[in-house]
């Protein structure tokens, strides 16, 4: 096959299983492979992190070894030579211990909400920056913003072309650029302004407040891409393998009814969209979902697809029965486990799963060492590629 | 008259707040004339996308 041949075709695998009535040709393998990508093609995370040749070099290594449908990572979750021109970065790296923390962090204070809420922007310029970066400070030069624009610039133009050179070597893009990954407002909040442990006392202390912050940093993360889909020709893009992308985390740590309150109501709002243009999104959830899976029952089939985490993806399935379902691999049979043990796990999901809905991956960001042994996974990738169940 | 104009020069020299929203803000996007003029807001705007949330 040519390049634009395997970019079709693996297209049609994503699209086909994410159908649920369409049987794929053969099973699509999604990769949930992280900071592991850098260590297996030899590098250290801050080399990597650091020299865009070096990330290039470990994202086409990784696919021309390993050969997966798609990459959920490509080089963009960690912009470090873009937040290190303002000061430290958020992520504790340690290339000896091989180890990439996130630091526990809260720039937004328990009496700051309506600040906040007034002006998301105006908040974040004046609070959020000179705490988190040390260099941003009344009297900076601005030959520094200047160098973290070109930073910006050159780690997105960067991005672009390590995906297409992935797509030169038959990789299509995972998500549409024309709607794109949609940060939700309560995200935010959750990862990038209060923390954990902040935002959980919050939502029972001042939880209105919670909640127009959530709507309020909204209007400047999801609503962009939210207007962009409701102005979007309908139907799906057929050069990508999913149409939108949003990432579920916060729920980890709502009961019931702080996820009605807060993650619902823009969730579906975005969900809603997605059935009316007859597009596909893929949620990608870390943690357990299965308890919020009554909220999505009266979505037809066809358009969601979920990536599990510590959920069973049997019980998904159960819970889904009208979403696609992304996952399966046990990082522990990939690392602890044998060749033989990982293709029967896998040919075990294939018999159970059905001739649609499923597509496999790992069920874990995998991020260490140990987290992977390289012969299962080149073992399964062969696998999975000339297996048709 | 000269105390007017003593306030009016202070103010003119007075530097910049680069953390003030939005006259700081503004200062530092007009000072990015490697980027088009009307491409300038979009680019700062995606540079405190990658900095707030990451």
């Amino acid at each position: 096959m040519t390049a634009q041949e395997q970019r079709e075709y693996r297209v049609k695998l994503f699209r086909d299983a994410t159908s649920m009535e369409r049987k794929p040709d053969r099973i699509p393998h999604l990769s949930n492979f992280w900071t592991w990508q850098i260590l297996d093609m030899g590098y250290k995370f801050s080399e990597a992190m650091h020299d865009y040749d070096v990330m290039e070099k470990v994202m086409l290594g990784f696919h021309e070894k390993y050969g997966f449908d798609n990459y959920q990572e490509t080089g963009i979750r960690n912009p470090q030579r873009v937040t290190e021109t303002l000061g430290d970065s958020i992520y504790i790296v340690d290339d000896e211990k091989e180890t990439f923390c996130l630091k526990d962090h809260s720039y937004l204070e328990s009496d700051e909400y309506d600040e906040l809420i007034e002006n998301p922007t105006k908040f974040i310029w004046e609070k959020v920056l000179p705490r988190k970066f040390y260099k941003f400070r009344p009297d900076m030069d601005p030959e520094l913003i200047r160098q973290a624009v070109r930073e910006n610039g050159l780690f997105w133009t960067k991005a672009f072309e390590r995906n297409n050179k992935l797509a030169q070597m038959g990789v299509p893009g995972l998500i549409s650029p024309k709607n794109g990954f949609a940060s939700l407002g309560i995200e935010y909040l959750f990862s990038g302004l209060r923390g954990i442990r902040g935002i959980s006392r919050d939502m029972r202390r001042c939880p209105d407040k919670v909640k127009a912050a959530c709507t309020a940093l909204d209007t400047i993360s999801a609503e962009p891409v939210v207007q962009n889909l409701i102005h979007d020709v309908p139907g799906p893009d057929m050069d990508y393998c999913f149409d939108m992308l949003v990432a579920i985390l916060a729920h980890t740590i709502m009961n019931r009814s702080q996820w009605e309150m807060f993650y619902w109501p823009p969730l579906k709002r975005i969900l809603d969209e997605v059935v009316r243009k007859d597009k596909t999104i893929q949620l990608f959830v870390e943690g357990s979902f299965v308890r919020f899976a009554d909220y999505f029952q009266d979505y037809p089939k066809g358009h969601i697809a979920i990536q599990v985490e510590q959920d069973d993806i049997l019980e998904v399935r159960k819970a889904f029965p009208n979403c696609c379902v992304i996952g399966g691999m046990s990082a522990s049979l990939l690392g602890s486990g044998t060749k033989e043990q990982c293709i029967d796990r896998f040919k075990f999901l294939c018999d159970e799963l059905g001739d649609s809905g499923f597509i496999f991956g790992q069920d874990k960001m995998i991020s260490y060492r140990n987290d992977a042994n390289p012969e299962n996974v080149l073992a399964l990738c062969e696998f999975v590629r000339n297996y048709r169940p | 008259m000269e105390k007017q104009d003593d306030k009016k020069q202070d103010s003119q020299n007075k530097p910049v707040d680069y953390t003030t929203y939005p006259e700081g803000f503004n200062a530092l996007v007009a000072s990015l004339d490697f980027i088009p003029e009307e491409k300038r807001m979009a680019t700062m705007l995606s540079l405190i996308d990658n900095l707030g949330r990451r």
